[in-house]
């Protein structure tokens, strides 16, 4: 009972963390207190310690780091969003097929899952995005790439039992084609375990992302995300540990409260879902 | 086991054929490095004919197969040396790094998941629980930074990059030894920690699993101490699936070393797989990627075969 009520606790202040992130970066350009990319290059604007006008202090341009954060949270934030609805798409509908069709099919399907789990996901997204470019839309598909397999596992663990129940045999029954019965009667009971998946898959995708561009292979400057921002910081890390600290705050913060989420949900579905990290 | 072998080849091959296309297919030319107003466009057509550039997909990709199979990893378009004679010096640098950290990541993490079972909802376990998830959600090379402001910069106590003193081969053995130990402490075990939380979260999740089955409930009620109830019962139980979290480890561990080798500065194939991503060596990028997939199979391979060796009901 009283791991039941830690749970929902983690819960609560999880959405609550998370929900805040997710309000800043959609009003930041109301509240963020300067331009990102506004620099000020005479000696006294920049590399500037934190202060009351620089809260999080100034980088190596004299840009306000504070500003920066808020506005990288945009597509750090956002990038992994989209990704994560990519990678439960393409996982459900994978995972979904190989459920429903059972047998041989189902079998290969899953060994190829099991060929990607196996495989050193950050070579795979480094080696993609250092080839075929770092816009967005394909870091995105190449990210979703890399999330959609444990999604793929659960739904169609989910598919194959379902498939079996009296609702779904009455549904088959009477006529209404599959893709009607998979959306109005076995995509809502897969839906908890996939939501605690992608949950947590979305913190996972934050760090990635961020790792990508902290290496210079994902976004590039002068585009502000968390990952670029500290990428900045670690050229200037013995003069200045604010332009290294601070956006690694707003990555620990996503992703705990992504984290404390997931596992409260996961703690409903009763299935263990394995980080790729 | 012999579909486990089957299914590691497969892994191999499908890596390798994969890494070829998408090195295929990747927009852009390799010998753009060269363009420039005094070179000319028979140079670099030959330049692309001596590589091999100008060949079909097919005709292409069975000349890096055959080539591989006669063991020959090919020659590197940046370093003008062969790939073979790089890894020898780079392989070696990977492994202690992430040898180091597999120690860490199941003796202080599998510990530390103890720990923190048998001290569920008390304080201390609670604490230990929530750092474990802070330190879970942190990126890697963040916390690294972090260490090498503290311990490198703040406290000098560490070195901040490199495998190395200068000067080191001057050094006797036990100074030489204490040389390199000093400096892999630092990225081994930040390595070693990152994987460290999540062997501790899965063994707490075992540990709590097993403490709530029946078979506990009547070793306790046989008059157990709950000393021997743990060591002789929930122990073996609840540490088998770590064997099997060894196989999951190692693409995690090769993985985290591509930052953390670029972070510190650590001459090992994490950083020179970079170094050859941002170059566009084809032959190191391909070799570097097969002997990740060689690695990682190796490594899932052996995984199975311990588990089987531990786990008599098991027979794969």
């Amino acid at each position: 009972m009283r791991n039941e009520r830690v749970m929902q606790i983690r819960v609560k202040v999880g959405s609550a963390l998370l929900g805040l992130l997710f309000v800043l970066s959609a009003t930041v350009s109301w509240i963020a207190p300067q331009d990102p990319d506004r620099q000020h290059l005479e000696t006294s604007g920049r590399l500037q310690a934190p202060s009351v006008s620089h809260p999080f202090g100034t980088d190596q341009l004299g840009r306000d780091v504070l500003s920066r954060v808020l506005h990288g949270s945009r597509i750090s934030l956002g990038l992994a969003l989209i990704t994560m609805l990519l990678a439960v798409i393409l996982g459900t509908s994978y995972g979904a097929l190989s459920g429903y069709v059972g047998g041989a099919t189902d079998r290969i399907l899953m060994r190829f899952v099991d060929l990607f789990l196996t495989f050193p996901l950050i070579f795979f997204v480094a080696t993609c995005i250092a080839l075929f470019g770092n816009q967005l839309s394909i870091m995105a598909i190449i990210l979703a790439l890399t999330a959609w397999m444990d999604i793929a596992r659960l739904v169609r663990g989910d598919v194959l039992v379902l498939k079996r129940e009296n609702f779904v045999l009455r549904a088959r029954t009477s006529g209404l084609p599959v893709w009607r019965i998979f959306l109005r009667y076995v995509l809502p009971a897969t839906l908890p375990t996939v939501t605690a998946a992608a949950v947590l898959r979305m913190a996972d995708l934050i760090l990635i992302e961020s790792a990508m561009s902290f290496l210079g292979l994902g976004v590039q400057p002068p585009t502000a995300t968390w990952g670029t921002i500290l990428k900045d910081g670690r050229h200037f890390l013995s003069d200045a540990w604010w332009l290294a600290f601070f956006p690694g705050v707003a990555i620990l913060l996503a992703c705990l409260s992504l984290y404390l989420i997931g596992e409260g949900f996961q703690k409903h579905t009763a299935k263990q879902i394995q980080s790729v990290r | 086991m012999r579909a486990k072998a089957s299914m590691a080849i497969l892994l191999i091959i499908g890596a390798w054929i994969v890494n070829f296309s998408l090195l295929y297919w990747s927009p852009g030319d390799v010998t753009s490095r060269y363009w420039g107003p005094e070179v000319d466009a028979v140079f670099l057509q030959n330049m692309r004919i001596e590589k091999g550039l100008h060949l079909s997909y097919w005709q292409q990709l069975v000349r890096w197969t055959g080539n591989l199979l006669r063991g020959d990893l090919g020659y590197s378009w940046t370093h003008h040396r062969p790939v073979m004679e790089i890894f020898a010096e780079t392989l070696p640098a990977t492994l202690q790094l992430a040898l180091l950290a597999l120690v860490i990541q199941f003796f202080v993490g599998g510990a530390l998941g103890m720990l923190s079972a048998l001290w569920k909802g008390r304080k201390f376990g609670m604490i230990l629980d929530a750092a474990s998830l802070a330190i879970y959600a942190m990126p890697s090379f963040w916390l690294a930074m972090l260490l090498i402001y503290f311990f490198s910069m703040k406290l000098n106590w560490l070195p901040a990059s490199g495998m190395q003193s200068m000067f080191s081969t001057n050094f006797g053995l036990g100074e030489w030894l204490l040389d390199r130990a000093w400096h892999l402490f630092l990225p081994g075990s930040i390595l070693g920690l990152v994987g460290a939380v999540a062997t501790m979260r899965f063994v707490r999740a075992r540990m709590i699993e097993q403490m709530n089955k029946p078979f506990v409930l009547l070793a306790r009620a046989k008059g157990l101490s709950t000393g021997t109830i743990l060591c002789r019962h929930i122990f073996k139980v609840a540490l088998l699936p770590m064997v099997t979290q060894l196989g999951l480890a190692f693409p995690v561990l090769l993985s985290g070393t591509l930052v953390i080798e670029v972070v510190f500065a650590w001459p090992g194939m994490g950083r020179l797989v970079y170094e050859a991503l941002l170059a566009k060596d084809y032959p190191v990028i391909l070799a570097a990627n097969f002997m990740t997939a060689v690695l990682v199979a190796g490594g899932n391979l052996l995984a199975d075969f311990l588990y089987r060796l531990v786990d008599p009901r098991v027979r794969i």
